[in-house]
Formats: structure tokens, C-alpha cells, sequence
């Protein structure tokens, strides 16, 4: 695959041009202020100084609210195929390489979901190195990195005028021949410039012991620190709704006299109600039982069955949670 | 909802008529409505009634889903204060009621859209002019848009 | 710096004195958290370790949400022969006590297993305020100067002075309640609330403006709602196990994010708030999504003063106001025909 370049001041150029084919979503200030994941709107410039979003791009594989059925006078019909194609600019590597999670949960192992590969299929994924790694960034230490391509189908590293375009899937490749006219070769020297960069964010990020984390929560499933670190737990649902791989469901029937709909809705485990039984039984009744479940889910039952862990080190939800839960504490605690 | 669509059809196509859900209390509004009708007393056939033991039951979620399900306009009647027949509901409700209405119409939902009245089991003239007037209201509205959830 | 540091002392000596003789089983404060600008929880439940609590401007969290649930009723005969409830000591700043205060008039915690220790709060920074001030500029510490200003350090090592009214949460500017109503001991010097009248403003300005632009900003506020359910959460009135909202049989509101039912989600809570909302904030700080999760519930607030003269969290043995009813109560809202 060859990889090309464009100069920076070219990008608004590209994404323009890519707005011929499909629907763009590119990195934006929306009114907050905030940088966001949003429709490029004819004329809008794109943001290329930004840390992450808050939230993570698995909502376009796996919508907060998704349709599965529609029912009208008691009779179901399954949505139709859309002619949907979007592109999404600006995915940070470990959010590219959550989508590779999303992947194995949901169309390897005999599944096959057809709503996920549909918006999978539909998807162009055009990921942007990072330069700047936050104090809550631990890609390197879960199989990741700053400019670490797997995931998307282009990787972009910023280099100091141009941007470099490096395709990672036959789809990347495509997508670029069909601006080639934009694009100049990228030099030797420019793919050197990309390497020292993304091995200079490499540098800032700081590392979590990971090692061998099945098997050291295996042994220390009965451990006190699950009480201890559990039970501040709040259960507010933030980890796992900005979470880029997490993607527990609930399914739901919204129906008036015969006619609505069936709805997949976002779920989070920490939650009080996510294990009730029918018969009022809790197996995972307090928080501390949740708060394990959680970090076994990520770092063992993932890496024991998916031979990757579960977690791409973003650190939303370090940033976000408002009591201030550290899975990365718990990581070094566990086996110590 | 199969009585409002009977509604809409009597009307023509092309009319819009309001659907009102009124929650009425067993034991003084529903009685009143019940006389109007052994009276004769004609009002607009709009209103959808479910009657409850005491308007003390009405929780203000039965008012925003029957807003989501469609209908252009809630009425809640209950008895005159120090009339209840489980002596103080009317009243507990009444405290609810005045702070719903404050939300809703603080959040931009007109205020005719939720409305609350106190009608005894005499008043059966009195009830035909509530349903008048909430009716007519409500057909100045238009359909209720805001908090409707379309499936 | 120095009261922050003071009170900090004391509170670990309490600390270690009252687990020490075991007057309580339970101490519940703010330790260091992993990134700046923020506390977490810590449930200390030795002696030794009564050094990890700490007392600076971002102890925001309201500890009272962690209450409730020490003191559940046993779910069955298994739990009932588990030992009793602890004694819990828990620091509290103002809006923190007034929200205990709120759940001893519920019966959700018993006074007599509480020691207070109340902290008077000179207003608590706001995370992702002091964030959005640095903007671009990562924070890698932060702590508190003597001014009582917050300085930061960033990436590049340079110190960023952050003046304190700058990053104070929005709930800490309209504050009316900066000290304790409720305590056994109480640290830090009472202070007079802030602009008594800072609340009342902001909802008369929403007020102001015509019912259609009301709708409008109200529908753009909650349009960002991803339905996460952090600010029931995060709550410490929300205690109920089977929240209205939650409920499937019948299901009063969609799980997702149709408009109508994010709109009925936050129209609801606020209501079932009216009275009893302590005007902590931490709905507003747990949202992932900035929501300002406040206003519908300050709005309630207000109408139960204005109405029926009540403040939430203000005495133990005061009947909450829709647990109530006057003769005489205001009624101009009723239609007549």
C-alpha cells in the first residue's frame, strides 16, 4: 500500500472532497465549545488540535438507540438496508483499535449481527495519530499506541506542514485513490519524520502494569481490594457509556396498541439492575461485585476468550468518573 | 386508542379533532360527569375518561404518558378541598399538582395542556363546562407536538 | 492554604482517634485522587489509615449518596444475621449535611449511627471548569495557595494560577448554605452564604423569556442526554431500588434517546426532587454530558418556598412538603370553567 500526503492547509480540501461520497464526520466545535465527532457541514473547518472526544465513535457501529423491529398491527418487520456511507476523520488510535473489540463481539465466533456489520460495512475509518497523550492515556500498556493503525482504514500521523495518509485496509486504499488527484507520494524522509513523532508520544505516555493481568485476577478474585476499591462505585453508567469497547445492550419493546417498535439501548453492568433475576436474586448485588465483574470482564474473561484485553487506554473513564475510580490502581494492586 | 380514531373518522378527514384524557376521582368528578350525562347535558365528545379512587392517586407520570401517547390535553378533577372522600387525597394532590404545572410551564409546555379542576358529584352542569372549556383550548393548541413520542 | 491544611489535620486526627476506640466502624472522607482537580471517596476503616483523608478545594463529591446503602434493610434472613449497621463518620460541608438531614427526615439513615463531622465549605472547585481554563494545557497537578487560589502545573512544568471564582462549580456560586445545619463536630470557620440571590436570578432569567424559547433551550439542553443515568446516580435523594424510571411493568418512559422520553426522564426527576433537592450539584458533576442538570430541580426548589415555605435539609423533624397539606393552600393554578 503506498502511503501518500497532503499538505495540512489542504485537509478542509480533502474532507470537502470526501463529502462527494459520503457523510463526514470530522473532529468540530460544537456550541459548548467542545471538540466533537460531528457532521462536517459544507465549509466547516475541521479542528486538528484536540485531545479525544468525550464521546468514543462507537456510537456510529453501535447507536445508543437502535430499531431492530418494527411492528405495526401485531406484525414485525426488520428496518431495510439503508444506502448509508459515512466516513469518520479524526478517530484517535485506541478508538480505531476499540472497533477491532467491537469486531469480535459481534461478527467473529458464529455471531454475526447484522445490524453492527451493516454500520461496520457502511464505515470509513480515517484515524489521526496522536501527538499530545493525556496523563489518563495508557494505549502502550493494552497492545496499543499513539500512531498504532490497527482499526481503521487509513491512519493519518501529523507531521510539521503536511499530513501523512497511511492506508491500512484495501477500503483505505480505495478511498484515497478516489482523491489521488489531492495527494503527492509520501517521501522517505516523511515517513522517517512520522516515525520519530509517533515514537515521541510514545515516550509521554505512561505505562500500567498489564502483564500477565488474567491470570493475577484470577488469583485474586476473593481479594479485599474489590470491597475496598467497589465500594465507592456509584453506578452511574459513565464508564461504560464513553467506554470505546464496552457494548452491553438492553433490549426493550416500546409499543402502543400493536404497533411501535423494538429498541436496543446502551446498558452498563455497573449498574444496580443489570443482573437482577426475575426472582429478585442479585448474583452481583453490591457494588463490589460489579466493580470486579467490570475489571475481570476487560482484563481477564476478554483476554483469557479474545486473546486481547477489552480496554484500548483511553481513560475516559478515569477522567470522567465523578468518584474518581482508577481501574489503573487496581492493576497495580492486583498481584503485587 | 380505538375510541379516538372512531372520534377522528365521525370527523372529516380533513379535521383535526383534540383527544383530552381526564382522570377523574371516583367518588365527586366522576359522579358529576355520570349526572351530566343522566341530566342531558351535551359536551364535546373528545374526552377520554379514566376514573381513579381519589384524585390523590394520580401519580404526574399517568399525565406526561398520556402527553407522550398522544393526547392534546390532561385533565385531572378531583373533590372541593374538605370534601374528599378519603378526606385529605385532594389535598396532598393539590400541593403535586401546583408544582407540576409550575415545571411544565417553566420548561415552555403550554399550560393549558395539563389542567387540574375540583368538580362535585352535583356539579354535573359545571363538569360539562370544564370539558367545554379544555376542549376548546385544546383545539386552539393544536396537537400536541412537544412531548409526543411518534412509533 | 493554611485553613485548608488545618482542617485537613484535624480531620485525621478525629479520625484515628474515633476508629482507634472504635466510637465508629466507619470513617467516610476524600483522599487523593489520580488526576488533579478531583478527591475520591476513601472508606477508612483503620486507624493507620486515617493519613490518606484529605481536605482541599476539590473535595466536591457529596458523601451522603454512599449513606443510604450502608443501611439498607436486610434483603433476606441470610443478610438480617450479618452483623448490625456500622457507625458511620462521615465529613460533611453544608449542602452535604443538608442532604442528610433530608435522609434522616426519609428514614433512610438512623441519626443515632451518624457522627457529623462538619466541615465549613468555602466553595469547591469544578474539575472540568479549572480544565476548560487551561484549555489546551494538560494539568498534571494542582493545589491550593495561600490566597486560596488554585495553581496549577502543567505539562511543560510552567505553574498556572487559577483565581478561585474563576473554577468554583456553579452549584458553590449560588450556595446558600456554606455551613452545616447538622453536626457533632464542626471544623473550618462558618462563613455567610454566597449571593443569597445568584439562584433566584437565573431562574427569573430563564423566566423571561417566552414560552417557545423556553421549550427551545429546554430541548437543547437535554437533546445531549445519553441517558447514562449519572445524575439519578450520583443523587443522594435518589435512593429507591426500583426507580419509576427504570420500571418495565408498566414502562412509564423509553430506555433511550427518543426525545420524548429524555424530556419525561428529566421532567420526572426533578419533580420527584421538589422539596427535597439540597442543591449540591452533584447531578450537574456527574454528567458526562454537561448537562446542567440543576435547573429543572432549583426551579421546584424555589416553588416549594415560594408556595409552601419549606427548605429541604433543614431540620430533622420537619415534615417534607408533599408529605403535607394546608386548608389553605394556594390553588390559582385550577382551571374554572
Amino acid at each position: 500500500m503506498t502511503e501518500k500526503r497532503i499538505p495540512q492547509t489542504d485537509v478542509d480540501r480533502f474532507l470537502a472532497r470526501l463529502r462527494e461520497q459520503a457523510t463526514v464526520y470530522a473532529p468540530t466545535k460544537d456550541d459548548a465549545g467542545d471538540v466533537v465527532l460531528g457532521e462536517l457541514a459544507s465549509g466547516e473547518p475541521v479542528v486538528l488540535e484536540y485531545r479525544n472526544f468525550r464521546l468514543s465513535p462507537k456510537a456510529f457501529l453501535l447507536p445508543q438507540n437502535l430499531t431492530l423491529l418494527h411492528l405495526k398491527d401485531g406484525k414485525a418487520e426488520e428496518p431495510g438496508p439503508t444506502d448509508r456511507r459515512v466516513i469518520l476523520f479524526g478517530v484517535r488510535p485506541c478508538d480505531a483499535r476499540a472497533i477491532l473489540a467491537l469486531d469480535q463481539v459481534f461478527l467473529e465466533g458464529g455471531q454475526h449481527d447484522p445490524y453492527y456489520a451493516h454500520l461496520r460495512a457502511t464505515s470509513v475509518l480515517i484515524s489521526l495519530a496522536c501527538e499530545r497523550p493525556m496523563s489518563s492515556c495508557f494505549c502502550t500498556s493494552v497492545g496499543g499506541g499513539p500512531g498504532d493503525g490497527a482499526g481503521a482504514d487509513v491512519l493519518a500521523v501529523p507531521l510539521d506542514a503536511d499530513l501523512l495518509l497511511m492506508p491500512q485496509t484495501p477500503r483505505g486504499e480505495a478511498l484515497l485513490s478516489s482523491v489521488a488527484d489531492l495527494l503527492q507520494d509520501a517521501s522517505p524522509p516523511a515517513l522517517k519524520e512520522a516515525q520519530e513523532r509517533i515514537h515521541a508520544a510514545e515516550e509521554l505516555v505512561a505505562p500500567v502494569k498489564v502483564e500477565d493481568c488474567a491470570p493475577r485476577l484470577r488469583a485474586a478474585y476473593d481479594s479485599p481490594l474489590w470491597e475496598a476499591a467497589g465500594r465507592k462505585c456509584l453506578g452511574c453508567g459513565t464508564c461504560s457509556f464513553l467506554c470505546p469497547t464496552c457494548h452491553c445492550f438492553d433490549i426493550t419493546d416500546e409499543v402502543r396498541n400493536g404497533t411501535g417498535r423494538r429498541v436496543r439501548t446502551w446498558d452498563c453492568c455497573a449498574y444496580p439492575l443489570f443482573t437482577l433475576h426475575a426472582s429478585g436474586h442479585n448474583p452481583r448485588p453490591t457494588a463490589k461485585e460489579r466493580w470486579r465483574q467490570r475489571i475481570m470482564h476487560k482484563f481477564r474473561y476478554a483476554v483469557e476468550n479474545c486473546d486481547r484485553p477489552f480496554c484500548v487506554g483511553c481513560g475516559r473513564c478515569i477522567r470522567y468518573c465523578p468518584a474518581g475510580m482508577d481501574l489503573r490502581t487496581v492493576l497495580k494492586e492486583v498481584g503485587a | 386508542m380505538s375510541q379516538t380514531q372512531s372520534v377522528q373518522d365521525a370527523a372529516s378527514p380533513k379535521t383535526w379533532e383534540p383527544t383530552v384524557v381526564a382522570f377523574l376521582c371516583n367518588w365527586c368528578s366522576y359522579a358529576g360527569a355520570d349526572l351530566a350525562g343522566v341530566s342531558r347535558i351535551q359536551y364535546p365528545p373528545n374526552v377520554r375518561i379514566i376514573r381513579v379512587p381519589c384524585s390523590g392517586r394520580i401519580n404526574p407520570a399517568f399525565l406526561l404518558r398520556a402527553l407522550q401517547n398522544g393526547a392534546d390535553a390532561v385533565l385531572v378533577s378531583g373533590c372541593h378541598p374538605g370534601d374528599c372522600h378519603y378526606i385529605s387525597g385532594n389535598l396532598a394532590a393539590r400541593r403535586k399538582f401546583a408544582l407540576l404545572k409550575d415545571l411544565l410551564n417553566f420548561v415552555g409546555i403550554e399550560p393549558e395542556r395539563v389542567q387540574f379542576t375540583w368538580v362535585s358529584a352535583s356539579e354535573g352542569g359545571r363538569f360539562a363546562a370544564v370539558i367545554e372549556k379544555v376542549v376548546g383550548q385544546a383545539r386552539k393548541l393544536g396537537p400536541n407536538k412537544k412531548l409526543v413520542k411518534s412509533l | 492554604m493554611t485553613a485548608s491544611h488545618d482542617i485537613e489535620t484535624r480531620l485525621r486526627e478525629t479520625a484515628e482517634g474515633f476508629l482507634g476506640v472504635k466510637k465508629v466502624d466507619l470513617f467516610l472522607g476524600y483522599e487523593k485522587a489520580s488526576l488533579p482537580f478531583r478527591t475520591t471517596p476513601v472508606f477508612v476503616t483503620a486507624p493507620e489509615e486515617a493519613g490518606r483523608l484529605a481536605w482541599n478545594p476539590f473535595c466536591a463529591a457529596n458523601l451522603a449518596v454512599y449513606l443510604p446503602r450502608l443501611f439498607k434493610a436486610p434483603a433476606d434472613a441470610r443478610e438480617a444475621k450479618a452483623a448490625s449497621p456500622p457507625t458511620v463518620a462521615v465529613v460533611v460541608k453544608g449542602c452535604d449535611a443538608r442532604s442528610v438531614v433530608a435522609l434522616i427526615q426519609e428514614h433512610q439513615v438512623p441519626r443515632e449511627k451518624l457522627v457529623l463531622i462538619g466541615v465549613a465549605c468555602p466553595g469547591m472547585v469544578d474539575a472540568r471548569k479549572a480544565e476548560n481554563v487551561l484549555g489546551d494545557r494538560e494539568a498534571l497537578g494542582a493545589g491550593e495557595d495561600a490566597g486560596g487560589n488554585i495553581r496549577a502545573v502543567v505539562e511543560d512544568g510552567t505553574e498556572v494560577t487559577l483565581r478561585r471564582e474563576q473554577v468554583l462549580a456553579d452549584a458553590c456560586l449560588e450556595c446558600r448554605s456554606p455551613t452545616p445545619v447538622l453536626y457533632d463536630m464542626l471544623l473550618g470557620t462558618p462563613a455567610e452564604p454566597r449571593e443569597a440571590g445568584a439562584a433566584r436570578r437565573r431562574i427569573a432569567e430563564f423566566e423571561s423569556r417566552p414560552p417557545e424559547a423556553r421549550w427551545a433551550r429546554f430541548r437543547q439542553m437535554v437533546s445531549k442526554c445519553i441517558r447514562c443515568n449519572a445524575c439519578r446516580q450520583a443523587c443522594p435523594m435518589c435512593y429507591c431500588r426500583d426507580c419509576l424510571l427504570d420500571q418495565a411493568r408498566p414502562r412509564w418512559v423509553g430506555a433511550g434517546t427518543d426525545f420524548s422520553d429524555v424530556a419525561i426522564f428529566h421532567l420526572l426527576r426533578a419533580f420527584h426532587m421538589a422539596g427535597r433537592c439540597t442543591e449540591c450539584g452533584a447531578c450537574a458533576r456527574a454528567c458526562p454530558m454537561g448537562i446542567d442538570a440543576r435547573l429543572l430541580a432549583r426551579k421546584l426548589g424555589q416553588e416549594v418556598e415560594d408556595l409552601y415555605g419549606y427548605r429541604p435539609g433543614e431540620a430533622i423533624d420537619a415534615t417534607p412538603p408533599l408529605s403535607a397539606f394546608a386548608m389553605d393552600d394556594p390553588q390559582e393554578f385550577l382551571t374554572e370553567p
